[in-house]
């Protein structure tokens, strides 16, 4: 009996805690008290646990972008205030969008660079007809759903591979004076949904174009010694590599396949890591001559297609006193702005007002810091909500510089492609 | 619960207290869905821990991979779901079912092993399973996940608001709670606290050692499936990162072990402490520091070792029993000096 | 064949770094019987240290060694003394969820400290490679390797010829006759924690000029140092020095030859099998000899 007591005791505990724990939340929103006059934001993104350093660079972006326009006088009038959550994982971003949306009173979610947090956290929103305004999860899936309230401002994953092909075949192929079908090539990539979603992409589109693919092979980004791979690849006696990696296990497979004696005559990185500060840090210039790109427009970006980018650049690191940590930061600040746009156009915070202005925005290619322009597809489209002027870009580490190179658009005229790779050349 | 008929309409007041709370809860639920949430969890995880205080508690066997069964459950049913439109409410038996095949294979090899050698063997076992989820894609889709289509149907095991959920998952709860009292009372239970306290003894006594483990890996392996069926078309989408994450192996342990290992109750009180405290701090917290919530979590389970090692509900049942005993004592001490 | 030796040595050489980060992990265990899951999380502290010194100091990660192992052991022993050592007869359920806790709190207050970036030291040596007749050697990984041979024997001299040495030993073999023999246990247990923490501090130091710090590093190498661990015999430092070659070895091979994804689930299925058919490990006596 004594025991049931007890247990009776822990329940009402369970109440008392989860009221706590969940009133807590909405004494901030009363103490707040300020609803008309500002606009209120949620910020989903992963920063802790071990999607934590691309999450918090991806805000970095956005938090730059809120204090930009609430200097500027906010939106229509009221200043841009953030509601913050941690979403570790995919079950803590259903529990933070929930909250976000009914203890906060959220109308809009800024999420989150990972996919899966993105999968879960939207589908929260959807069913509570709230806006997910998705700046970094690239997964494909997401926008596949067919939902209503999802927008998504950066292109899929696909992207990176079907990119990865075409300047293969269009520029690499020539470039080394080969027919691209005679090249061979590797692929690797880290065996998450990311990478997969990529190699994937860049294999069916080598398929079309009849490229030579000699080596798929999948690893997993936490690996802490990659020389099998490294092998694996260097027996395959590959012409180009294209690597769908991480930060430490690109730099992990950088080092190893040189010590390794692996060579290749480019190396193209398709989603970014091959043009962080870090890669460039952890080698000297030399020792990343040449390396291809596939990614966000970045620093290197020729000033007519990348609106704004040099100013961002200038105006992030005189406020904050570092230059952005990468590139998803300017992705970051890119889907803000747009958020901005969109809010301003709804002129009220109502979802169905911030929907309709969101699929008629229309902003040209090359308008953003990141080369974009802003076309919604239309909930009856395929892609839902997907941004369709999202591109990424190609571009080539020389001399410890990013130099922009493909599209066209957005190349300096100046720039050109050099090959052969000199730190993998054997 | 012996003398069940001299007090029995106090016996009835309480079950009604706790059913007239956990009505308020839902009823409260029905207006926050945050809070819902938290229900959701909180009686999922008390499942989940109950499912793993049998083998973990009852048995006495730390398993830190629980999660295999987990991800087993939530990918058959999610899979013949939407491979060939089988209700989830089938697919969790399947799951459950597939469960019990590979407990009773993983059982058998491992329940020889002493103390930290069967916690990491099932670690080993539960991390082989996540990369072939990861990698075997023609059937899991690997790790891109499988995203479940939101059809709100009480046959697709799918519910527009959030009290379905709750409902569903309290359902859960109870029944593992059903069966563990059950199961408290029975020869087995008898049998896993003896094999627990002493093997050798145990066995020379005439129990049959490892069949009895075995049962009890089974038994919690089908719950713990279930519980990764409930969870599936809740969060209605399954990646292998996520659905064997050691870290729902470890919660399902630790809340369990905070509660009070191999009691009845200790798991249903760790769950209802633990996520509350869990979501309390990275709601306060995650927007500040990032780590702050998790360093502080862990801090607390730090500190709940030190002060009750023997985890809290054993120690607040100790309490409160040394209270009523003195106060006992001191009535008769009354009665004496008059 | 060149290529069957250079796997080979691939393989060895990143063994002896395993082996190095399973060491103290084997002895906290064969000394003390807690099975400490924040073990990852102290090669993590270690590695940032080395870090912070070359840093601030601009000290070469191979002299920050000096500096680097006492404060480890010092930091172990703090550990010992605050959280391992009122729960050193507790059972095991409340050993794992203690050293998890803390495992949650180390890893979480350097994401607090330090944020998640990767950190590298960058050195002369990093990327330099002995070419002997085709075959590479990476030199920082055979630092790495010889320090492991050095490790172990260092070890095995320490425990076999010093008093402390071989009070740890007799404690980790009987601990009620140890204690009846007039050995302090809570010192020797206080000694062998901190010791187990010193060794995996040798191991961040020589790590550092190879590999990056950040503060989920932990999980990386955790994992494997359990199965490197069991696979020698838990607590006996010989078989995590062998263990962690066999690993490396069979990492490297099923790498090339299945496929890099698999190389997890092929330890870990002879980790399974060993387990089941020598639960002592290959090396492994009966009892928690060191």
């Amino acid at each position: 009996m004594k025991k049931i007591r007890v247990v009776a005791l822990f329940v009402a505990l369970i109440l008392v805690l989860t009221v706590f724990a969940t009133g807590c939340g909405s004494d901030d929103a009363s103490s707040g008290g300020s609803d008309e006059e500002t606009i209120k934001i949620g910020i989903l993104f992963p920063f802790s646990g071990s999607l934590a350093k691309l999450g918090e660079e991806t805000y970095a972006g956005v938090e730059y972008a809120q204090w930009e326009i609430n200097e500027a006088g906010g939106i229509n009038g009221k200043q841009v205030e953030f509601v913050i959550a941690d979403a570790v994982d995919a079950t803590a971003a259903v529990a933070e969008a929930e909250r976000l949306i009914t203890v906060e009173g959220c109308k809009v979610i800024v999420g989150s660079y990972s996919s899966s947090i993105s999968q879960a956290a939207s589908e929260v929103a959807e069913r509570n007809g709230v806006i997910y305004w998705e700046t970094g999860g690239v997964a494909k899936s997401i926008t596949e759903r067919g939902f209503q309230y999802l927008f998504r401002v950066c292109p899929t994953s696909a992207e990176y591979g079907t990119i990865a092909a075409d300047y293969t075949n269009d520029e690499i192929g020539p470039a080394l004076g080969v027919d691209p079908k005679d090249l061979k090539i590797a692929i690797i990539y880290e065996d998450g949904a990311y990478g997969v979603a990529v190699s994937e992409a860049a294999e069916a589109r080598a398929e079309e174009l009849g490229l030579n693919v000699v080596v798929s092979e999948a690893y997993s980004a936490t690996a802490t010694d990659l020389s099998s791979l490294v092998m694996k690849v260097k027996a395959a006696e590959p012409d180009v590599i294209w690597a769908t990696q991480y930060a430490t296990d690109l730099l992990l497979f950088w080092k190893q396949a040189k010590e390794l004696g692996l060579t290749c005559k480019a190396y193209v990185g398709t989603g970014g890591a091959t043009g962080t500060a870090e890669f460039r840090d952890a080698f000297p210039a030399e020792d990343t001559q040449y390396v291809l790109n596939v990614a966000f427009a970045s620093d290197g970006s020729n000033e007519a297609y990348a609106n704004g980018l040099t100013e961002f650049y200038a105006a992030y690191e005189e406020k904050n006193g570092t230059p952005p940590p990468s590139v998803y930061t300017i992705v970051g600040y890119s889907g803000a702005k747009v958020l901005w746009q969109v809010l301003e156009d709804a002129g009220e915070m109502d979802p169905e007002k911030i929907r309709e202005a969101a699929l008629a925005i229309d902003i040209p290619e090359g308008s953003l810091p990141t080369g974009w322009g802003v076309k919604f597809a239309g909930p009856d489209e395929e892609n839902a909500g997907q941004n369709l002027r999202a591109h990424n870009i190609v571009d080539q580490l020389q001399d410890g510089e990013l130099v922009v190179l493909y599209p066209e658009a957005a190349k300096d005229p100046d720039s050109k492609l050099y090959l052969p790779l000199p730190y993998l050349a054997g | 619960m012996d003398g069940k008929k001299t007090k029995s309409p106090k016996f009835l007041i309480k079950y009604l207290v706790v059913a007239g709370a956990v009505c308020f809860a839902i009823a409260y639920g029905n207006t926050n869905a945050f809070f819902a949430h938290n229900l959701v969890l909180i009686f999922l995880y008390m499942g989940l821990s109950q499912a793993w205080n049998i083998i973990g508690g009852y048995a006495g066997q730390l398993s830190l991979g629980h999660v295999a069964f987990f991800g087993i459950g939530s990918y058959t049913s999610t899979l013949l779901y939407l491979n060939y439109g089988i209700t989830p409410w089938i697919g969790a038996l399947v799951g459950a079912a597939l469960a019990a095949v590979v407990a009773y294979g993983l059982g058998w090899a491992t329940l020889r092993l002493k103390g930290a050698y069967f916690t990491l063997a099932t670690i080993a076992f539960a991390e082989v399973l996540r990369i072939l989820a990861t990698n075997f894609s023609g059937i899991t889709k690997g790790a891109q996940g499988v995203g479940i289509p939101f059809r709100p149907e009480l046959g697709n095991m799918i519910f527009r608001g959030k009290t379905g959920y709750v409902i569903l998952a309290l359902g859960f709860a109870v029944i593992v709670y059903l069966v563990c009292r059950y199961m408290d009372r029975t020869r087995l239970g008898y049998y896993l606290a003896a094999i627990r306290e002493d093997e050798t003894t145990s066995a020379s006594m005439g129990i049959n050692v490892a069949n009895n483990k075995v049962l009890a890996m089974v038994l919690s392996a089908v719950f713990t499936a279930i519980g990764g069926t409930v969870y599936a078309q809740y969060i209605l989408f399954i990646e292998p990162a996520s659905e064997f994450s050691y870290s729902v192996s470890l919660n399902m342990a630790l809340f369990a072990i905070f509660g009070g290992l191999g009691s009845l109750y200790g798991p249903i009180v760790g769950a209802a402490i633990l996520i509350p405290i869990q979501e309390y701090l990275r709601v306060t917290f995650g927007g500040s520091l990032p780590g702050l919530h998790l360093a502080m979590f862990g801090l607390v389970l730090i500190i709940t070792v030190l002060l009750m090692p023997k985890g809290v509900f054993p120690t607040i049942q100790g309490f409160v029993q040394g209270r009523i005993a003195r106060s006992q004592k001191k009535k008769l001490r009354g009665e004496g000096s008059q | 064949m060149q290529l069957i030796i250079q796997i080979a040595i691939s393989g060895l050489l990143m063994g002896g770094i395993y082996s190095m980060v399973s060491m103290g992990l084997s002895l906290i265990y064969g000394v003390t019987g807690i099975v400490n899951f924040a073990h990852g999380e102290f090669l993590m502290v270690a590695m940032f240290l080395t870090w912070g010194l070359n840093s601030l100091l601009g000290l070469d990660p191979y002299i920050s060694v000096i500096l680097v192992v006492p404060l480890m052991f010092l930091i172990g022993m703090l550990v010992e003394k605050t959280v391992i050592e009122p729960i050193i007869k507790a059972p095991h359920s409340m050993q794992i969820m203690a050293t998890a806790g803390l495992s949650t709190v180390l890893a979480n207050g350097a994401l607090m400290l330090m944020s998640a970036n990767y950190r590298s030291v960058i050195t002369g040596y990093s990327s330099k490679t002995l070419n002997m007749a085709g075959i590479m050697f990476n030199v920082p990984k055979l630092v790495g390797f010889f320090a492991a041979v050095a490790l172990t024997v260092l070890l095995a001299l320490f425990l076999k010829r010093t008093y402390t040495g071989r009070a740890i030993t007799a404690t980790a073999q009987d601990m009620k006759a140890a204690q009846l023999m007039g050995i302090n246990i809570k010192r020797i247990y206080l000694i062998a924690f901190g010791l187990g923490t010193a060794c995996v501090g040798v191991a961040g130091v020589v790590l550092m000029p190879m590999y990056y710090v950040f503060p989920s590093l932990g999980t990386y190498f955790c994992t494997t140092a359990f199965v490197i661990v069991v696979l020698g015999g838990m607590g006996n430092i010989y078989g995590a020095f062998v263990g962690g070659l066999v690993i490396g070895m069979v990492e490297a091979f099923s790498g090339y030859l299945l496929a890099p994804v698999y190389k997890e689930v092929v330890y870990f299925v002879i980790f399974i099998i060993i387990l089941i058919v020598k639960p002592s490990g290959i090396l492994g006596r009966s009892g928690r000899a060191a």
